[in-house]
């Protein structure tokens, strides 16, 4: 053993004479200690970003009409002090706004937001903004309350700012997302770098984790294991070269284990780079920013696997032609086969084939349509064997490679024989927390889409009650539509003014919250049409709500839940259903909302979508790595269903019958009989030529091949402690959106295996060979 | 053959295969046989392409042998533990750049079992007794190529082998180091050592080893003790005769006479041919007969390398006329030289 060890030690020696290690720790050295200075402060958030402002337009235009109304509000105090050629553009937009012509709209919206919010910004430093007497129907939060007792005089610059920017998000809820209690300031050498980062500790922490997963990849798992590769690439060829390799196999050793140590030896080179550099990372995070994420020191076993993936291809190399050269650019051959198969599959799969699969079931009595992705809206017709487009309309469209589901719903109204929908009127930005249009289809109209109001901001849900009622929850309340969803308004335009009857489009109604309370993100709600209950989770607090007689929702029951985080929730009247982002699912009774039991199905991997049977016996809760899961309310048991296509299921609903409808592939959806989980149909057009090039092409040629680019999925596991990452940046919170699953054991067992015939191949060769 | 034999090869063969399709067949060793007995210096001569280093190279376990038996102190030939007794050092060697001596001895010291602690201590010794006493802090990379012989040399002698198996140990090396390196041998001889050595230095081969095997195109042409090998061919006497030219000339036959020089006043040295001990007497018979003197009669001795010429070339003759089926000479493939 102590000749292996020799061998092992002899590479490190080898290691550290080579000049490229050295300049490469140089490097290293420069790079961490130019890095030090570099920190965020944390401090009391005040900054207005424009991410802050839910609605641009209708905001600027409720400043406008305070600040010209005798009435004293805030708006009439902030209204004056912003400059008057701001003051003019806002009453330009007002005067163009129409429900028409918004798009042609002579002023740019995005550039008045912009100078209205650093106006804001600027104002928010006067110690004139806040005005008691304007503020007097608007209560200030506890801490804004406690900063006005001390007497503005007597704030620093920072806490002026602080109160002044509390106050506007008190006299401005709806319009003015509440910041954040701290953000983070990037300072380098003591300078203030840019504006404050909306952000607190926690995001803080994970955007700097995010930072430095892409620094990582790039620096090590690109450069370093590049360079790895040209440097280490003669060692394998010099072991085995005449003259070399005939003293090494006169001495006492096994020549496999020869070999395997000189490979192991040969990954020294990266070991000393990769461990100086995370350690000083980690030192780095752990000093300037307080994440000790030991995680991170994980990362070095990963970029050693990753390059002794490659370096396995350049070692057999060595052996066979012992030649550096051929060494490297096998190397490179290797990784470019990798790159190809890989980028083959995920280019068929997002730019052709994910947007097919379904992200909504809807069963509509005798008939079952779905949305995909992209939001095309599908009608299954059994004659034709084959899926025909309906709810097309002209707002709310596709969404290329479905990458954001344009839509809230469809829903499926059995009273009107119509679906239900809020679309985006923007097609490829997703309506999550910005607004949305409401979509109606009739059947008797083969399902066409009117495109109706405007719905409340924020909507998530949108719900049909037993009497056949539109209902919406979002973080802004819960809201009831009055008026004929089917109404379509035809605008009489004058002057660019439209002059035509908007009473008959209906109006979206509050019914709940009571006053006082409000909801933010992470923010779920479910609906039980039966019991008219609503269940409903608003960062770390679940709460049940009941319908009063005079219409409106109150809260019932209130409880706090063990994680603040994203979470998704149902009710089936008796029990809620909250499936946390950690991947555990909590159950609880309706009434009193305690905790009856809990289960985690998938481990840490996040919940999509949770739908619950007719009779609230099952509960169906789909997960981001497209794995369904089953539980029996009445036995508290997890069920194995041993349903088809787990892994790749894309959504999942129960229709009328109790009957359970998965859909998976591109599309396909099984109808299982509850229970027994026997098939009972399904619906699959025949395959298009791609799909079946794929499915018997590029996916088992990718499935067989090793995936050494994949291992940034571990990577990015072990420092985001997350199993998927939002394909649309900013919907960390929202467990709806389309989410990529981070797979981090199939390439790791893939390329372990490849790793082993690859060892395996080369002790074979060097076994039988007369050197 | 004795059970105490070092090294036994019985019939052994070797057969390379080479071309895409590997159907070219090339005999590098055609039914071997010898001994190496304990405390001897054996010298293993032959042209390029005898199959010299294949032999050793089998011994050794670094080529697989396709027939007969091979055993290396006792145990199959390449086994491990028979490996663990041997010290070895192959021609051409390459030592990492990154290594000094010191830690080049440590290196090979470890793979051959060697505590680093022994390495320590022996390799001070060890270094100055190839010469490398003060070179041991210097990178490889300086060293010539005979200093890098040297410090194979002393990395075969590390572990105190009971054989070592040497490859051409004085290539590359000056003269003096030549001296030296046999002077190293002899001192390994004088300790019991035993010593199988390859050289195309015949002259330190006749100096230092106990008996010789000549290999050609993978057979044995001749095994024996050196003494043996040189006799063999000895059939020259080298007279100086006092006389009149003309007499001289007279009374021997031209056809023996191989060299013909004066050396001042009537005395001529002449070496004549003479095949066995009757032409001897014939020859000497008729000088006397014709009164001439005879200052002095010396049997003549072949050099080693005049030997192994002799033995060579008239083996080669005799295959050009004979042998139709004789080995395809090898002249470069793989490691084979």
């Amino acid at each position: 053993m102590k000749a292996y060890l020799a061998v092992i030690k002899d590479s490190f020696r080898e290691a550290l004479s080579s000049r490229v290690l050295w300049i490469l720790l140089i490097l290293t050295t420069l790079l961490l200690l130019a890095l030090a200075p570099l920190g965020i402060r944390e401090e009391l958030a005040s900054t207005l970003h424009r991410r802050d402002i839910r609605a641009g337009v209708e905001f600027a235009q409720k400043l406008s009409a305070q600040g010209t109304a005798a009435k004293l509000t805030p708006g009439r105090t902030i209204w004056p002090m912003l400059s008057e050629d701001l003051q003019s553009d806002i009453e330009q937009l007002n005067a163009a706004q129409a429900p028409s012509d918004e798009d042609d709209s002579p002023i740019n919206e995005f550039e008045l937001m912009s100078r209205l919010i650093s106006e804001l910004n600027a104002l928010l430093d006067r110690a004139d903004f806040y005005n008691e007497e304007a503020w007097k129907g608007y209560s200030l939060n506890d801490e804004a309350a406690q900063l006005q007792e001390r007497g503005i005089d007597n704030l620093s610059g920072k806490e002026l700012r602080r109160l002044n920017r509390l106050a506007l998000q008190a006299a401005y809820s709806t319009d003015i997302v509440k910041a954040p209690n701290s953000a983070g300031q990037l300072v380098y050498f003591g300078y203030e770098l840019g504006d404050p980062l909306p952000m607190d500790r926690d995001q803080t922490q994970q955007g700097v984790k995010n930072v430095l997963m892409i620094v990582m990849s790039f620096l090590v798992g690109a450069i370093g294991v590049f360079v790895a590769i040209l440097v280490s690439a003669s060692i394998i060829p010099q072991t085995f070269e005449p003259g070399s390799i005939d003293l090494l196999l006169s001495k006492p050793l096994s020549r496999s284990l020869l070999f395997l140590t000189k490979f192991v030896g040969g990954c020294a080179f990266i070991l000393l780079n990769a461990a100086y550099l995370i350690v000083g990372l980690w030192l780095y995070l752990g000093l300037r920013f307080d994440i000790w994420s030991n995680r991170l020191l994980l990362c070095i076993p990963v970029f050693l696997f990753l390059f002794s993936i490659y370096y396995s291809v350049s070692a057999f190399a060595g052996v066979v032609w012992r030649n550096a050269v051929v060494c490297v650019v096998m190397a490179i051959l290797f990784w470019a086969a990798c790159f190809v198969v890989g980028t083959t599959k995920g280019a068929i799969e997002s730019f052709a084939l994910n947007s097919k699969r379904f992200a909504v079931i809807v069963p509509a009595g005798d008939t079952l349509l779905g949305a995909n992705k992209s939001g095309d809206v599908f009608q299954w017709q059994p004659r034709a064997n084959g899926w025909r487009q309906v709810f097309q309309g002209q707002q709310g469209g596709h969404v290329p490679f479905g990458f954001a589901y344009p839509m809230v719903g469809p829903v499926y109204d059995a009273q009107a024989d119509q679906l239900v929908a809020i679309s985006s009127v923007t097609p490829g930005f997703p309506t999550f927390g910005g607004a949305g249009k409401l979509a109606v289809g009739k059947r008797d109209e083969d399902w066409r889409r009117v495109t109706g109001v405007t719905s409340p901001h924020g909507t998530q849900s949108v719900l049909i009650n037993s009497d056949g009622r539109i209902l919406t929850a979002g973080t802004s309340g819960l809201f009831r539509f009055e008026g004929d969803p089917t109404y379509e308004h035809k605008p009489w335009l004058l002057f660019g003014l439209d002059f035509a009857d908007k009473k008959k489009v209906g109006k979206f109604v509050t019914i709940g919250p009571a006053k006082g309370q409000s909801w933010s993100q992470p923010f779920s709600a479910g609906y039980d049409a039966q019991s008219d209950t609503f269940a409903v989770y608003s960062r770390g607090k679940l709460a049940v709500l009941e319908h009063l007689p005079e219409g409106r929702f109150e809260v019932a029951q209130e409880t706090e839940t063990p994680e603040d985080g994203a979470a998704l929730i149902a009710t089936t009247g008796e029990k809620v259903i909250l499936a946390a982002k950690s991947g555990e699912v909590l159950l609880f009774e309706a009434d009193t909302l305690k905790q009856t039991g809990s289960y985690r199905p998938f481990g840490k991997n996040e919940p999509r979508l949770i739908s619950t049977s007719p009779d609230g016996r099952w509960i169906a809760v789909l997960f981001h790595n497209r794995k369904l899961s089953l539980y029996d309310a009445e036995n508290n048991r997890e069920v194995d269903a041993g349903l088809l296509g787990q892994g790749d299921i894309s959504t999942a609903a129960f229709n009328e019958a109790g009957q359970l409808l998965a859909a998976d592939r591109f599309p396909r959806v099984t109808a299982y009989e509850p229970g027994s989980w026997e098939i009972a149909e399904q619906y699959e057009a025949p395959s298009e030529t791609l799909e079946l090039v794929y499915r018997y092409v590029v996916k088992p040629i990718y499935t067989v091949f090793p995936k050494p680019g994949e291992l940034d999925n571990v990577v990015a596991y072990l420092l985001l402690e997350q199993k998927s990452a939002a394909v649309v940046g900013d919907q960390e919170d929202n467990l709806q959106a389309e989410r990529a699953p981070i797979d981090i054991w199939t390439p790791i067992w893939s390329n372990l295996a490849f790793l082993a015939v690859m060892l395996g191949l080369t002790c074979l060769y060097i076994e039988r060979k007369d050197f | 053959m004795n059970d105490d034999s070092l090294v036994i090869v019985n019939d052994l063969r070797k057969t390379y295969r080479d071309g895409m399709l590997r159907r070219r067949r090339i005999d590098a060793l055609k039914g071997v046989s010898f001994e190496v007995k304990p405390g001897e210096v054996f010298g293993l001569l032959g042209p390029n392409g005898a199959g010299k280093t294949t032999m050793i190279k089998i011994l050794l376990g670094i080529v697989r042998k396709s027939g007969g038996s091979a055993t290396l102190l006792g145990l199959p030939a390449g086994k491990r533990h028979g490996r663990r007794r041997v010290g070895y050092l192959p021609e051409n060697h390459r030592i990492p750049h990154h290594l000094n001596g010191n830690s080049a001895l440590e290196y090979y010291g470890s793979l051959s079992g060697v505590s680093v602690s022994d390495t320590k201590a022996r390799r001070g010794e060890l270094l100055s007794l190839v010469g490398l006493g003060e070179w041991g802090k210097t990178s490889v990379k300086k060293y010539s190529k005979g200093m890098l012989q040297r410090l194979g040399l002393a990395q075969a002698m590390l572990h105190n082998p009971e054989l070592l198996i040497l490859d051409e140990p004085t290539d590359g090396v000056d003269p003096v180091g030549r001296a030296e390196i046999r002077e190293i041998l002899s001192r390994l001889k004088d300790e019991g050592k035993s010593i199988f050595l390859n050289s195309h230095m015949l002259q330190e081969v006749e100096l230092v080893c106990d008996r010789v095997v000549i290999l050609e195109k993978g057979s044995v042409r001749h095994i024996g003790n050196v003494e043996e090998l040189t006799a063999i061919s000895s059939t020259d006497v080298v007279f100086v005769l006092e006389g009149e030219e003309s007499l001289l000339r007279k009374s021997i036959d031209p056809a023996l006479i191989a060299s013909w020089s004066p050396i001042g006043g009537n005395r001529y040295k002449i070496a004549l041919m003479l095949n066995g001990q009757s032409e001897v007497n014939r020859a000497l018979d008729r000088i006397r007969a014709a009164g001439i003197g005879i200052c002095s009669m010396t049997p003549h001795r072949l050099t080693l390398e005049e030997a192994f010429l002799q033995l060579v070339r008239a083996q080669s003759k005799r295959g050009e006329i004979a042998q139709s089926d004789e080995p395809t000479e090898i002249t470069s493939f793989g490691d084979e030289s």
